[in-house]
């Protein structure tokens, strides 16, 4: 991880000088994490499409004043959670729209009963408030460490690790019978 | 000689670590693993905590994440086209040969226009303060193209 990292800075101080192989290395690299956190926060999958495509049109714009003090992977998702965040701010409540869509979303195979699992964890994931989905979609799907997490949600780690809970306790209870079939 | 031991992991907190990250102790915040797998090792009400979240886990990794799709790789890529910025005079875009050259023409006739030595051709539409920048990064100096372009955006 420490390798990409610093692999991640010195790719950025090629795309501040306008490198596009560059920046199609940290495309390769980053898209999928961001495209599917910020699916999981606006549970629209084109939509997630469109910030993620404005969060790499920023970063190629800001490359020349990056620093790397943060680990870019951390600052990306950081552009990707606000854009999401403001796309949320602007919707009408209760859009019942887009959970729909994701609903409908044509699944990887793996047998009916893995695509209802998959297709009713992700509506619950979903469900969830604003502040615990983005907690759980950071550290538990893409793997942000706590500190970074925090950080990027602006609250401390206690706080963050408050929300994991709650988020975790929710879905439980509202996955309860499918935890039991499991079983 | 410095003390390099973890201090011990009380239940209580194992029990909070658990809740927020789940039946998987390398999810655990780094600097409490090794404690968190010192209990689990000697404890059985921390192992059946582990346990217990573990269903859970194995939902949510059932969740599979959409995988980016073609159209959204291609638009990608074509970021660095279309917002073109300042280049250090030590480095060169990779552009391909034959665009660059068309490019390059069409610069200097655009030039031409702007600094009103030319009239524009047939047809063709004023260019955006935007498309001025672009064109003008590619054959001008650094501090030609600080002057054209708006410097200083931030997020």
């Amino acid at each position: 991880m420490l390798a990409d990292e610093d692999d991640d800075h010195r790719l950025m101080e090629r795309v501040a000088e306008g490198d596009a192989g560059a920046f199609r290395t940290l495309v390769e690299r980053h898209t999928a994490s961001l495209t599917a956190h910020a699916t999981r926060m606006l549970h629209n999958p084109s939509e997630a499409e469109d910030v993620v495509q404005e969060a790499y049109v920023r970063l190629w714009k800001q490359a020349p004043s990056y620093r790397p003090e943060a680990k870019l992977r951390t600052f990306l998702h950081g552009i990707a959670h606000n854009l999401c965040i403001d796309r949320l701010r602007a919707r009408r409540p209760h859009d019942a729209g887009a959970l729909e869509q994701l609903a409908s979303t044509d699944r990887p195979s793996g047998g009916l009963w893995d695509r209802e699992i998959s297709t009713r964890v992700q509506r619950e994931v979903a469900a969830l408030p604003e502040r615990q989905r983005a907690a759980l979609s950071l550290v538990h799907f893409e793997e942000l460490s706590n500190i970074d997490a925090a950080a990027l949600l602006g609250v401390t780690v206690e706080a963050l690790e408050s929300l994991l809970a709650r988020a975790r306790r929710t879905l439980r209870e509202r996955l309860s019978e499918m935890m039991e079939r499991g079983s | 000689m410095a003390d390099t031991r973890q201090p011990e992991l009380t239940l209580e907190r194992f029990a909070a670590l658990v809740e927020a990250y789940g039946g998987n102790v390398e999810r655990f915040p780094a600097h409490e693993r090794v404690a968190a797998r010192a209990l689990a090792q000697r404890s059985r009400e921390a192992q059946q905590m582990l346990a217990g979240a573990r269903a859970l886990d194995a939902l949510l990794a059932s969740a599979r994440a959409e995988l980016p799709s073609m159209r959204l790789e291609r638009e990608l890529l074509k970021i660095p086209e279309r917002h073109k910025q300042r280049r250090s005079s030590a480095s060169v875009l990779p552009f391909r040969s034959r665009g660059r050259a068309a490019l390059a023409a069409a610069a200097a006739v655009l030039l031409g226009v702007l600094s009103g030595g030319l009239s524009p051709s047939e047809g063709g539409d004023d260019p955006t303060s935007v498309e001025q920048a672009e064109i003008a990064s590619l054959t001008f100096a650094d501090d030609l193209f600080e002057a054209l372009t708006d410097e200083g955006e931030t997020e």
